[in-house]
Order: structure tokens, then C-alpha cells, then sequence
């Protein structure tokens, strides 16, 4: 049978949908995966999450604007002074959720498909691998559009009752969702490649973050090297966050308004994102192709790299050299672990802490020594260009350490329970004799060991400055508690959330979402209803405002730098007055202890729940 | 040393075990049977303490499983339908890290590992990672697992799938070893004639409704009972109408089918020699060309009492 032939009987609808640019989205992949979104109620609960923060956004103005309204002269009136600021805080929620629900949806795009075995299967059918790259994207874009969608009766409403001019609706939301579009391609980007997803998520932040901010701090690098002012016009292309600040100043009265103008910022972020998700579409595909063909050999190219894996072939099968040169079958190419031979062999007598334990935080060795140079490379410079004694170098550093350390714990610890229920171990482990508590804990200490190497990084450059003078060596006592706190709550709430959550991906996005929420939404809360609702103006909110900055290891962090940096050590928050050392020690101490306290709480609830969940009858 | 006393586990509105009572003793092994989905696996699940019933009691050695977990953990080895493995240990960690699980002492460890490996045939692959064993030797994997800390009572879900011929043999008489060693083993398999040759009884299970528990050879009689002999005819005096006709005055004869000359015949049940339709064929003046008892296999009993329930 020829091809025309066929093509001759194909209907009208089988031909539109063999077509060129319909069917590189819309084939089967995208059906499978629209139906399967549907079927997973995460996607209804997101769905749920998302609109009911919004409704209780818009409620709390809502609110806020009756209430005001009882002095003003009318409703709309109210509702007219109201409604820009609604726009913006709309705006700001949408870029921060989309960003975050993003790699939820991809990232166990092409990770489900290699833990099911299904890669090999998709390879036998004549689809291509950019057919399966833009279906999987187009079908995550679209339940993205969806929650985007759910805003859109509030935005019309601003739009006809509150008289927010159209072309800042259009703008923001060009922004955000461009932003959200170029994190999708990312975390697909990383979905590909890596075994855990909780390593995907990281690296997929990570990486938007680099593009988000990377380039400021060339602009910065590049003025501090002598170049002309104008070099700033381009802060806002490439910076979602200072794109939209841009545009909501402009909506709300230029006060606060960048010099250059906001006219064409928009436009260029929208493209610049655009051009990396393009870029980013296109390496999937490239490397989709390598991937199946991998697959295909039956080589499995997680593992390290090619010589490891050859050295390791050549040593498990000693006796057949002369296999060597002939295509050795897939078995024995697969190489042990690249832990096996730094570990001992003889397995502890708490077995789950003992497999935990030898986990490498690096792939490979090499890996490990190119980050530390590198790390270091980036340090040195900075030592170099920067004043020790300049608070804003510590800073630097601290800062991007801390969020990372952050976001690590989040996103790491999750997968202690997940990924022993992907690999479907965990039913062989609930037929042993090991209790809940002991498999719980040997996990939650196991998720702290893997998370030694950014704290030792802070730890070195800290020492250093404190041997040089340029610190009070107190910092290091300080910045031990606060990461002990916010680490050991964070693989806390982890271990409970791996263990509620099936999916590894919605895991650790919800894990770092109470990070979040703890310590960035509920600030935030508190100054959008000390904003809106003027009645609660005299809540005594400074006491709340000082504890929540006193729980925030960020604040924490930054306080404590600054006062070991301050040569009466005068610990301060802003706004808050200040504390002599003794009296900030006690409070880092009391508010880790806090944590502490909460973490192991949470622990005997996860082995309570552990029971239950995974599925131990008694 | 297994006993289930009305068992029945529902996921949602689908019953996947029904009612279902058995008792297995010690060194038998007993050969649990059923299409696909009809219960085993959730079965077993219930025995291993990880799947709560929702009515009627299940018993380990004694041991209930709904208040009895712990204990009944330690003399009961689970090897489930599909191998889970940690892609980061090697086959001798991974059974070190089961061993130390199941509380062995460290010094007895490394020679109880080596005693399983051996067992199974694995000695040769205990530096290679887990992940990259082959789908029949992972299978080996987890009957050395099941093995490391010396349970008193197996349960094997589909341990032979996966596992080449000779392999089959081997498992055939591994699990024949170790009941003579007096554990208590359920096996379930697909494969009905391997089951055949190691069970000392059988259960046949099908959407969730135990259909047959007993010895294999009282499932053979039952089949046998009905007997069916292929009877080909060459064309003759006598009308195969007639030749039917008279057949069926014999009370053995229950059933006689006739198309193309050839006649199918169904004995009725019990045990009859096949002579007596022979000599009934030639009274009745049949010529005949072919004469085909059909032979009785595990496979026809199994199909025949589960075809059963579906009617
Ligand atoms: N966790 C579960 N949730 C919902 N339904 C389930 C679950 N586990 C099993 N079932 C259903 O229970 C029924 C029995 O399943 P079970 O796995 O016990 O069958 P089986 O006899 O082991 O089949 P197979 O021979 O295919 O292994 C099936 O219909 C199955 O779909
Ligand atoms: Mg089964």
C-alpha cells in the first residue's frame, strides 16, 4: 500500500491532524497527557489552592474597600481607589505561583515515563522526539493557561468596575505567563536528565534564577568595570520580578517609577523569555534524541560518566577480558555505584540509616571538584573586588548560600519516602522487622548528612572572615543555630510531606511552599491586611511583625551579620530596635529550639502516619 | 500454619477477595491459581500484614494479622510480584542490608548471605549492582532475600515468571526443599503444570471467590469426570445418527456431539475404562478411523472450574 493511498482515505479531521504545525502538539502524547492531568486529582487541587488564594485576596480588598467606603462618598469610588492596587498584588501572585506550580507540572514529565519504562515504547512509534517535546509542553501550558484563566473574572472586573487601563492587564499577564512558559521548558529541560526530581527541581530554579538575575549582576560587573549608565535600560528585559515592578509602578502613579520609562520593557521581557524557553525547547529535543537512543542500547546514562562506567565493566566481569572489545551486553556496562568502593561493604545494624548515610551528594567525584572550584573561582573574585570589611560582601555571599541551603532541604527530603514508593521498595521494607520510628528517623538523618556541602562552603568563608577580623567570630555560633533550625525543619516537614504526597515532584514543591509560606506568604499576608483593612490599623502588629522577622532565617541571617559586622555587636531588626548579643543569641536559640521542637513532633506524627500511609496493617 | 477464616478485602466497590477461607500446614506448598486479576496478589498481601481486611481474620502461625505484625514479620517471608530494587547497593549489600534488617546478628551475616547466594545461583553476580540483573536473576534476587532470615512460612507471588527453563526446574526444586524442611510455602503462578509438580495442593481463585481448595489429585478426578474421547468415523452402513443414538443407552455416556463424521463424546462422571465405548462403537457398527481420549491437564482442570463461575 502507498503512502498517498492512504493519505487519500484519511477523513478531514485525521488530516488536519497530521498536519504539520497542528500535530507537532497535538498528537497522541497530548492526549495522553491531557487525560491523565485529568484523572490526577493534584491537578484539581492545584486548581483549588490557586483560586482560593485569589478569592481570598480579592475578599480581604473587598472587604477592606466596604469598609472604607462607609467615609467615602460611594461604592465605586472605593472600589476605583482600590482596584490598581488589587491589580498589582494580582499580578505579583500570579508570577510567584505560576513560577512554582510550573516545574510541578513538567518536571515529572519525562522522569514518570523512564521510571516506568515507557521511553523505549514511545521510541517503536513513528512519533519524533519534537513531537514529544512540544506535546508535553503544550499540555502543561495549557493547564497553566487554566489556573492563569481562573484570575479572569476578577481581571474583567478591574478592567469594567475598577477602570484598570486594559494595557496593564495585557502587559502583566505577558509577563507572568512568559515567565511561567520559560520555568515549564526548564524543568522539562531537567526532567530529562536527572534521576531524582527533587534534584531536577533545584537545578530547574536554580537555572531560572541564573536567567532571571544572572544578568544583573553582569550589568553590575559591567558598570563597576566603567561602562555608561545606559547599560541599566536592559535591567528590566531580562528580570521578570523588576519587568513587573516596572510596569506596576508605572499603573500606580510613576512614584516610584524607573528614570529610563517603562515603554517596550514589557515587550522585550516577553521576548527574552520566549527566546530562552526556544532555546531551552530545542536542547529538550536534542537531547530527547540522545536519551531514546540510549535507551534504546539499554545503557543507562544516569550513571556516571563514560570512563567510570568502562572501568567498572572491567572490573565486575574479571574473568572475560576478551568480552572487553565486543559490544558488551547492557548488564554488565552498567557500573556499581560510584559510592561502593569509598564505603565499607559491611552493612550496619540500622540499615536504612546505613544506605542513607553513604549516599553521595555528588554524581561523580569530578562533579564535586569542578562545583568547588568553581564556587571558589567566584569567591575569590569576590574577596578581590570587595572590601572584607564591607558588610554587602558577606551578603553576597550569605544570602544566595542561605536560599539555596533552603531550598535544598525543601526539595531534598521529600524523596526519602517517594522514592523508595517509585522504586517500589518500600513494600519489601514494611515486611521487615524494622519499626515506623527507626525507618523514619534513619531517613530524616540520612536527608540532613546529604546536606553538608553549602553550610560547609558558608561555614569556610565565615571562618575565614572571622580569623581575619573582619566578623566577630560570634557569627559562627549564630549562623550554626539558624541553619540547624531551618534545616531540621525543613527535612522535617519533608519527611511528613514525602510521605503524604505520592507524587516526588508535588512533594517537594508543596515542601518548599511552606518554606515559603512561612516565611515570605504570611509576612506578606500580614502587610496586604494591615494595607487593605484600615480598621485593623491598630492591631498591635509590630510585636507580630517582629516575631515573624525574628523566625525568618533570612532575617536572621542578615541580622546577625550586621551586628557581628558592627563593631559594638548591636543586633537590630529593621524597625524593631536593637538587642545587645546575649539577648539576640537567646532569641536565635529559642526560635531553632522552637523548630527543633516542631521537627520532632512532625517526626513522631510521619512514623504514626507512616503506618498507616504506606500501607502496615499493624 | 496459614489460616483464613472468610476473608474479604475490598478496594472501593470492586471485592478483590471474597470470602475466601483456606487453611495451609506446615511443609505443604500450596499452588494458588487464577487469571489475572482474581485476587492472589492482595491475598498474599493481607498474610504479609500489608493490606488491612476488611472482614474475617487471617493467621500467621498463630498470629493475627491485624494485632500480630511484628512477630508475624519475623517468621514470614514476602517475595512480591514485583522486585523493587535500590539501583545504589549491590547484590551483596542489598542482601546484607535485608539481613541486618531482619535483625541477624553481625558476625552470622556474611556467612548467611553467602549461604543464600549460593542457594540461588547468584554468587557469581554479588559485586554487581542490583539494577542491572536481568530480569530472571532479579527474580533470584528476591527468592535469596526471602530466604535470608530463615521464615517459617513463604509466600512466593509469581516467583517463576521471568526465570528461564532451567531456572524454572531449579526454583521447582528449591521450593520442594524447603518444604521437606517443614516451612509452609503459597505459591502463585500462571504456569498451572509447574504448579502441578511441586504443590501438595492447589486453590483456584477467580474475582476474588476461592472455586477449589484441595489436593491436585481430587481436582483431577473432578475433571476427569467428564471426560471427553474425540471419536473419527469412516463413512459405513450405519448412519451416525444411529451409533449416537445408541451410545448414549450406556449410563457412562453423557453426551454424544456429532459433526463430520467425527463424534464427540463426554463420559459422565467418575472413572470409567475406555474399553467399554470401544466395544459399544463396534456393536452399534461404527467403522472407526481414530480414537482420541483427550488427555486431562492442569490447564483443562483449571479452565474448567473457573469457566464454571463465569457461567
Ligand atoms: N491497590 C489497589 N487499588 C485498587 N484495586 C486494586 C488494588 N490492588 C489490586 N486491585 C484490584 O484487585 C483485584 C485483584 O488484584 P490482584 O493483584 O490480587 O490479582 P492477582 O490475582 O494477583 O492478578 P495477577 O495474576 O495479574 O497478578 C484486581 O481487580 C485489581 O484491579
Ligand atoms: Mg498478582
Amino acid at each position: 500500500m502507498t503512502a498517498p493511498e492512504t493519505h487519500a482515505r484519511l477523513g478531514f479531521r485525521d488530516r488536519v491532524e497530521r498536519a504539520w504545525p497542528f500535530s507537532l502538539f497535538f498528537n497522541p502524547v497530548f492526549q495522553k497527557e491531557m487525560r491523565a492531568a485529568g484523572h490526577r486529582s493534584g491537578t484539581y487541587i492545584a486548581r483549588g489552592i490557586y483560586g482560593g488564594l485569589m478569592f481570598g485576596i480579592v475578599t480581604i480588598a473587598l472587604v477592606g474597600a466596604v469598609i472604607e467606603s462607609q467615609g467615602a462618598s460611594s461604592d465605586a469610588q472605593a472600589l476605583q481607589q482600590l482596584a490598581p492596587l488589587m491589580a498589582v498584588v494580582l499580578a505579583w501572585f500570579g508570577l510567584f505561583m505560576l513560577a512554582f506550580i510550573a516545574p510541578v507540572m513538567t518536571v515529572p514529565a519525562f522522569m514518570d515515563e523512564r521510571r516506568r519504562r515507557t521511553l523505549p515504547v514511545l521510541m517503536t512509534t513513528p512519533l519524533t522526539s519534537a513531537q514529544i517535546v512540544c506535546a508535553k509542553l503544550a499540555s502543561q501550558t495549557i493547564q497553566l493557561l487554566i489556573l492563569a484563566l481562573l484570575g479572569l473574572p476578577v481581571v474583567l472586573g478591574l478592567r469594567i468596575f475598577g477602570g484598570v487601563p486594559a494595557s496593564f492587564l495585557l502587559q502583566s499577564n505577558a509577563i507572568l505567563l512568559s515567565a511561567a512558559l520559560l520555568v515549564s521548558t526548564i524543568g522539562l529541560r531537567f526532567s530529562l536528565y536527572r534521576q531524582r526530581s527533587d534534584v531536577a527541581i533545584v537545578a530547574a530554579f536554580v537555572t531560572a534564577a541564573f536567567i532571571q538575575f544572572g544578568p544583573i549582576l553582569l550589568i553590575g560587573v559591567a558598570q563597576w568595570a566603567g561602562a555608561s549608565n545606559r547599560i541599566l535600560v536592559v535591567m528590566p528585559i531580562t528580570c521578570s520580578p523588576i519587568a513587573l515592578a516596572t510596569i506596576t509602578a508605572e499603573l500606580m502613579g510613576g512614584g516610584g517609577g524607573p528614570p529610563w520609562g517603562s515603554a517596550g520593557i514589557w515587550l522585550g521581557h516577553t521576548v527574552y523569555n520566549l527566546a530562552w524557553s526556544l532555546i531551552f525547547i530545542l536542547t529538550t529535543i536534542l537531547q530527547l534524541r540522545r536519551v531514546l537512543r540510549l535507551e534504546g542500547a539499554g545503557i543507562n546514562y544516569l550513571k556516571p560518566g563514560r570512563r567510570e562506567r568502562r572501568r567498572a565493566a572491567l572490573s565486575l566481569d574479571a574473568p572475560a577480558p576478551a568480552a572487553a572489545g565486543a559490544p558488551a551486553p547492557p548488564e554488565s556496562i552498567a557500573p556499581p555505584p560510584p559510592a561502593a568502593d569509598r564505603h565499607p561493604r559491611e552493612v550496619g545494624d540500622r540499615p536504612v540509616l546505613w544506605r542513607e548515610l553513604r549516599q553521595a551528594t555528588f554524581r561523580t567525584r569530578r562533579g564535586a571538584i569542578l562545583t568547588t572550584a568553581g564556587l571558589a573561582i567566584v569567591i575569590l573574585i569576590l574577596y578581590s573586588r570587595i572590601e572584607i570589611n564591607d558588610v554587602g560582601l558577606h551578603m553576597l555571599i550569605a544570602i544566595p548560600a542561605l536560599l539555596f541551603i533552603l531550598l535544598r532541604a525543601a526539595a531534598g527530603s521529600t524523596a526519602s519516602f517517594t522514592s523508595e514508593r517509585e522504586s517500589r521498595t518500600l513494600e519489601t521494607l514494611l515486611t521487615t522487622p524494622l519499626s515506623a520510628r527507626e525507618i523514619v528517623w534513619s531517613k530524616f538523618l540520612g536527608a540532613l548528612r546529604r546536606q553538608w556541602y553549602t553550610p560547609a562552603i558558608l561555614f569556610t568563608h565565615l571562618l575565614l572572615m572571622a580569623a581575619l577580623g573582619a566578623l566577630h567570630p560570634v557569627i559562627l555560633l549564630h549562623t550554626a543555630i539558624i541553619l540547624a533550625g531551618a534545616i531540621i525543619f525543613l527535612s522535617a516537614t519533608g519527611i511528613l510531606l514525602g510521605l503524604i504526597i505520592r507524587r516526588s515532584t508535588t512533594a517537594s514543591i508543596a515542601n518548599i511552599c511552606v518554606g515559603l509560606i512561612l516565611w515570605a506568604g504570611l509576612p506578606g499576608l500580614l502587610a496586604l491586611i494591615a494595607e487593605f483593612l484600615s480598621f485593623t490599623r491598630s492591631f498591635p502588629w509590630e510585636p507580630i511583625g517582629t516575631f515573624l522577622f525574628m523566625i525568618n532565617p533570612l532575617g536572621q541571617l542578615i541580622s546577625s551579620i550586621e551586628g557581628a559586622s558592627h563593631s559594638n555587636l548591636a543586633y537590630g531588626s529593621p524597625g524593631f530596635g536593637t538587642y545587645p548579643l546575649w539577648i539576640f543569641t537567646l532569641f536565635m536559640l529559642a526560635s531553632s529550639l522552637g523548630y527543633a521542637l516542631i521537627s520532632f513532633a512532625l517526626l513522631a506524627l510521619s512514623a504514626r502516619l507512616f503506618t498507616a500511609s504506606a500501607g502496615r496493617t499493624s | 500454619m496459614i489460616e483464613i477464616r472468610n476473608l474479604r478485602k475490598k478496594f472501593g466497590s470492586l471485592v478483590a477477595v471474597d470470602d475466601l477461607s483456606l487453611s495451609i500446614g506446615e511443609g505443604e506448598v500450596f499452588g494458588f491459581i487464577g487469571p489475572n486479576g482474581a485476587g492472589k496478589s492482595t491475598t498474599m498481601k493481607v498474610l504479609a500484614c500489608l493490606l488491612k481486611p476488611d472482614s474475617g481474620s487471617a493467621k500467621v502461625c498463630g498470629l493475627d494479622v491485624n494485632k500480630d505484625g511484628d512477630r508475624i514479620r519475623r517468621v514470614l517471608g514476602y517475595m512480591p510480584d514485583f522486585l523493587g530494587v535500590y539501583e545504589d547497593l549491590n547484590v551483596d549489600e542489598y542482601l546484607q542490608f535485608f539481613a541486618s534488617a531482619f535483625r541477624i546478628e553481625r558476625r552470622r551475616r556474611r556467612a548467611v548471605v553467602d549461604s543464600v547466594l549460593e542457594l540461588t545461583d547468584l554468587t557469581a553476580k554479588k559485586r554487581a549492582p542490583v539494577d542491572s540483573l536481568s530480569r530472571g536473576m532479579q527474580q533470584r534476587l528476591g527468592i535469596a532475600r526471602v530466604l535470608i532470615h530463615e521464615p517459617k512460612v513463604l509466600l512466593l507471588d509469581e516467583p517463576a515468571s521471568g526465570l528461564d527453563p532451567r531456572a524454572r526446574i531449579e526454583m521447582r526444586s528449591l521450593i520442594t526443599e524447603l518444604a521437606r524442611m517443614g516451612k509452609c510455602i503459597m505459591v502463585s503462578s500462571h504456569i498451572l503444570t509447574e504448579l502441578g509438580e511441586m504443590s501438595t495442593s492447589i486453590g483456584i481463585i477467580e474475582r476474588g471467590k476461592l472455586l477449589y481448595a484441595g489436593s491436585l489429585d481430587d481436582a483431577f478426578a473432578r475433571v476427569r469426570g467428564q471426560e471427553r474421547i474425540a471419536v473419527g468415523l469412516e463413512a459405513g452402513p450405519v448412519p451416525p445418527e444411529l451409533i449416537c443414538a445408541s451410545l448414549l443407552k450406556d449410563a457412562r455416556v453423557a453426551r454424544v456431539d456429532h459433526q463430520n463424521g467425527e463424534l464427540a463424546v463426554e463420559l459422565a462422571a467418575g472413572e470409567h475404562g475406555h474399553h467399554f465405548l470401544l466395544e459399544a462403537l463396534l456393536a452399534s457398527g461404527a467403522r472407526i478411523a481414530s480414537f482420541k481420549p483427550e488427555v486431562v491437564k492442569l490447564e483443562d482442570a483449571f479452565l474448567k472450574l473457573t469457566t464454571g463461575a463465569l457461567q
